[in-house]
């Protein structure tokens, strides 16, 4: 049911910063949330800063110079 | 003895000689210290593209003409050559793990439009270093390859760089040097960023792709061993030459292996049944949050070096070009004795359109996995269910 909210293609982009994926999946979310509850904890978790987003993968890496 | 000149420019990437070029077509006496013994040999993994060619990027948009052989950009004013292969990208096609299609954009659609209807242009990127190298000669640009830069040193009116044999020295410095910028970090402007992660990318050029459509990008994200990763395949500029690239920011993934299994995904065996590696690159680039102060101690900072991860072609471009300039009037604005104004140009640009909230849209990229933490996971949010 998520995505048959969607018709059709998305507009076209190749663009990092403004991705219709984004768009369209924010769309699906009150779906989600009848369907699945239980998927809305982990789908809070895209709203989180890239710092906090990343930490696990932070404390295992390093810039390289 | 330090060599002389106006403006020195570390790196002679897509950002550096647009640098280099703006500053000598001001008027400026410019070097740029390129690290690779060919600055135009392409060593490092990277998808050799133009994106966002049907929008505007960093405030400009790119236009392409194939009659002239230029790339230009008409609101920042300037153009390049290009004499190389192309093609046409129309659409992106992202697959889920398990081989829902989510088309963004409508590649019927957009290839009816020809030109207008591309989202970006493939090409062939040492052709692209080779014009642009010619063109920055041509402006009298001084380009010293075999030179890894390794020491700079501001003082008050000046920037000396070096490798600890050969040593430079000029009113500014323009750090040019990629995505894991030692000049950057040398002085000091990654103190004040956020470090998210590294990104891991092999790219490998394979002859016998079979995608269902030549012109269009191909994304497939899921998990190998516990690991998110993302393959590419796309179309390279040459003819029957197609790139295949994983990427991951897990240190742990195993991007060979991960290239294996991916590529006997049921839905997607048959695009790469009869394919043959016959090149491979890799690359390892720093994730940071943006520099919000693009210039400190008469250097300024563009291209990747600033930015989060990478800024991509036609934004490293864009960014050079201004910082060129910048620097260029900011130096005769100073022999003239009139107020300098001209580094802030660059500088207001810089924060006007890369602010930290791009860095953290941009980290989107990356995020899936961390929020969607297993195949299943993706595939119902993602996929048809």
């Amino acid at each position: 049911m998520s995505w048959a909210l969607i018709k059709g293609p998305l507009k076209p982009c190749w663009n990092p910063y403004t991705s219709p994926l984004g768009e369209a999946l924010r769309k699906v979310i009150p779906v989600i949330e009848r369907d699945r509850p239980d998927m809305m904890p982990k789908l809070a978790r895209r709203k989180l800063a890239a710092a906090q987003t990343f930490a696990e993968i932070t404390r295992i890496s390093q810039p390289v110079f | 003895m330090a060599r002389e000149y106006d403006i020195i420019v570390v790196g002679a990437g897509p950002a550096g000689l647009c640098a280099a070029r703006a500053a000598a077509e001001n008027g400026m006496r410019v070097a740029i210290l390129e690290k690779k013994p060919d600055p135009a040999k392409l060593t490092r993994a990277c998808a050799q593209t133009l994106i966002s060619m049907n929008e505007s990027f960093f405030g400009d948009i790119c236009i392409f003409n194939p009659d002239n052989n230029r790339i230009s950009f008409p609101h920042t004013g300037f153009s390049v050559t290009y004499s190389g292969p192309h093609k046409n990208l129309y659409a992106q096609h992202a697959y889920t793990p398990g081989g829902h299609l989510i088309e963004i954009g409508n590649v019927r659609e957009q290839r009816m439009k020809g030109d207008l209807g591309r989202v970006g242009l493939i090409l062939d990127k040492e052709t692209l270093f080779r014009g642009m190298l010619e063109e920055a000669r041509a402006c009298g640009v001084d380009i010293i390859s075999g030179v890894n830069v390794d020491a700079v040193i501001p003082t008050e009116d000046s920037v000396t760089a070096g490798d600890g044999g050969k040593t430079f020295k000029g009113r500014y410095l323009i750090a040019a040097d990629g995505v894991n910028s030692k000049t950057a970090e040398i002085l000091g402007f990654n103190k004040d960023r956020q470090y998210y992660c590294n990104m891991y990318s092999i790219a490998w050029d394979m002859t016998g792709m079979k995608l269902p459509e030549p012109d269009v990008v191909y994304t497939i994200q899921g998990f190998h061993e516990g690991c998110g990763v993302m393959l590419f395949a796309l179309a390279e500029a040459k003819d029957d030459l197609w790139m295949l690239i994983m990427l991951t920011v897990d240190p742990r993934a195993n991007l060979n292996k991960a290239a294996e299994a991916f590529m006997k995904k049921p839905f997607c065996a048959e695009w790469f049944r009869n394919t043959k590696s016959v090149g491979v690159r890799s690359a390892v680039c720093n994730c940071w949050s943006p520099i919000v102060e693009p210039f400190r101690n008469n250097v300024l900072v563009v291209g990747d070096a600033a930015s989060t991860q990478e800024i991509e072609n036609t934004a490293a471009m864009i960014s050079g070009w201004k910082a060129g300039k910048a620097a260029a009037a900011s130096i005769q604005e100073e022999r003239l004795g009139i107020e300098i104004t001209g580094v802030n140009d660059y500088v207001n640009w810089w924060k006007q359109i890369y602010t930290p909230l791009k860095s953290e849209i941009y980290m989107k990229i990356y995020a899936p996995p961390y929020f969607l933490t297993s195949d299943k996971d993706m595939d119902y949010v993602l996929g048809p269910n």
